[in-house]
């Protein structure tokens, strides 16, 4: 064969390479028949150097097998995500054995070490119990001194936040208790490490009991985190979020929210932190910055202060609020006896009654002006007269004029639409009222004063 | 020459012969020889799976007398791998010397 035919011969042998390999291989083989002629040879004594073509083509490619990165661009998405899952499979039997075996380079195993983790472990959730219950104290405190210094919702709000805020304390503190008490049987020194290469293999049978109970022993540990540690604070972590986004939202609409914001922002960095930190430990990397933790910290402070500012500059008033469309019930009524007047209120007792006198009034008139939101209350009148039975002769009264308002709060979608919508309006000029009005009317009853005299007013 | 002795030295030799100085293909080729009879064409394959283990790192040479030249050097990695065939190879080569003296006396 002379140069030409032997390379592309050997380029179609080779036509399963990338291209770049196969011209890197080729122009390799070009150089070296160049380099023989120009020392001498003859094209066909060079190729013939090489050998068996096809011996050689084989050599190549064997190459290429012992190095799976040049596999990967030949392989189909099927073997390539059969090979990531292999991975995959591979790396989790993988740490649990380097966890093993970093458990066994890090101590001497015996049935005393054993007894020295279960008793820690023991120990340990005695400690978090008593911190537990520290904080449940705590938490109950802050709950009595916001919940009822506030009135609701803000007080509802305070409490969650403050419970939140000891909570995450409670769970810091926890893994920190968890982390220094078991990280020595974790920790591998330079030394240690080297020893273990050499000595794995000596070391393999009399060892064998001690790390099966060991890793047991780790196993617990960790699914213990996972279940009560890692999961809980994942959920949290969510609502967190879900808290972040409706706060944003409403910071949109106008509310002066940014305080709260930083709050669930450290909040949720706080949880994540954890979070992270736990994996971390499952998975011995103890490389973790504590820059993030502190930094979520202080916007949690920081967050506090403002959100706290911002809820006390706030004005509350005990009226009705702005904005709120108001209709009027009027009722001319004309009574020539005793009247009384009911005012059934079933839903809110506070309700304003304004007795008028107007002696530009005929006797007898008298003019009811019920003031209120259709939406969210619901009123009508009507009147009876009654002759009042008495037995005894200890009644004054013969005949009753009784005037009845039927009023009762309308507690729907409608309602609470028309109350929300005030609510947030007025929170944006940091104005909050007492919303119960809503859901009430105002009386007036106008009259002369002769006639007003002998108005007599019940409600309950 | 048994080619099974061949193929374990080999690496060895190639490695030795790079750390020396830095080689391109063809002259790498002729240094090997001169140690053992090789087949030129194992020489190509082995070059790239010891480049692929980062054993060798590569670069071109621009030649006035035709086109660029690939030049392999060894690295760091490299070296310390061919220290680890060389104490092999040392202890395996004295053993069996020994071996052989041992039963030379009964020839």
């Amino acid at each position: 064969m002379n140069k030409n035919e032997f390379l592309s011969a050997l380029a179609k042998k080779l036509s399963v390479l990338n291209d770049s390999e196969k011209e890197d291989i080729i122009s390799e083989y070009t150089d070296t028949i160049n380099e023989k002629v120009k020392n001498g040879m003859n094209e066909k004594e060079a190729v013939k150097d090489f050998g068996d073509i096809d011996d050689l083509a084989k050599e190549i490619l064997k190459a290429y097998k012992i190095n799976p990165d040049y596999e990967k661009s030949s392989e189909s998405f099927s073997q390539k995500s059969e090979a990531a899952i292999k991975r995959g499979a591979g790396k989790i039997a993988d740490f649990s054995r380097r966890l093993a075996s970093k458990f066994k380079n890090a101590n001497e195993l015996s049935l005393e070490l054993v007894f020295e983790i279960v008793i820690k472990i023991f120990l340990v959730l005695i400690g978090l119990s008593i911190l537990g219950m520290c904080f449940d104290c705590l938490c109950d405190i802050g709950e009595g001194l916001l919940g009822h210094s506030f009135t609701s919702p803000y007080s509802e709000i305070l409490v969650t936040i403050w419970y939140l805020f000891i909570f995450s304390i409670f769970v810091l503190l926890g893994v920190m208790l968890v982390v220094t008490v078991f990280k020595k049987y974790f920790e591998v020194g330079p030394k240690t490490s080297n020893k273990s290469l050499n000595t794995k293999k000596e070391n393999n049978k009399p060892v064998k009991k001690g790390t099966t109970i060991g890793d047991v022993l780790i196993l617990i540990v960790k699914i213990f985190v996972i279940v009560w540690i890692i999961i809980p604070l994942m959920f949290m972590d969510l609502f967190a979020l879900i808290g972040l986004i409706l706060a944003i939202v409403y910071l949109i609409q106008g509310l002066d929210l940014l305080g709260l914001i930083l709050i669930m922002i450290g909040i949720a960095s706080v949880i994540t932190y954890l979070i992270i930190l736990l994996f971390k430990l499952i998975l011995n990397k103890t490389k973790l910055s504590i820059i993030p933790l502190i930094v979520s910290i202080v916007f949690i402070i920081v967050g506090g202060v403002m959100f706290t500012f911002s809820v006390m500059s706030i004005d509350y008033y005990d009226k009705a609020p702005k904005g709120i469309k108001m209709d009027t019930l009027t009722e001319t009524l004309d009574i020539k006896e005793n009247a009384r007047i009911h005012y059934n209120n079933f839903y809110n007792r506070n309700q304003d009654i304004k007795k008028i006198t107007d002696n530009t009034f005929k006797d007898g008139e008298i003019k009811l002006d019920i003031t209120y939101n259709k939406d969210c209350y619901n009123v009508s009148v009507d009147e009876e007269v009654i002759k009042e039975d008495c037995d005894d002769g200890t009644c004054t009264l013969d005949v009753v004029h009784y005037i009845n308002i039927n009023a009762y709060a309308i507690d729907d979608i409608k309602s609470a639409k028309v109350a929300y919508k005030l609510f947030i309006d007025n929170l944006k000029d940091k104005k909050v009222y007492n919303y119960h009005k809503i859901f009430t009317g105002n009386l007036k009853i106008t009259a002369n004063e002769a006639t007003l005299a002998k108005i007599a007013i019940n409600n309950y | 020459m048994n080619s099974q002795f061949k193929k374990g030295v080999l690496e060895l030799i190639v490695l030795l012969s790079v750390s020396k100085r830095d080689m391109y293909g063809y002259e790498l080729i002729l240094e090997v020889s001169k140690v053992v009879d090789v087949n030129e064409g194992t020489i190509y394959p082995l070059l790239k799976r010891l480049t692929n283990e980062k054993y060798f790192d590569t670069y071109l040479v621009e030649s006035t007398e035709g086109p660029s030249r690939k030049y392999y050097k060894i690295t760091s990695l490299g070296k310390k791998r061919m220290r680890e065939l060389k104490k092999t190879w040392n202890e395996f080569s004295s053993s069996v010397n020994d071996f052989i003296k041992e039963c030379g006396n009964n020839e």
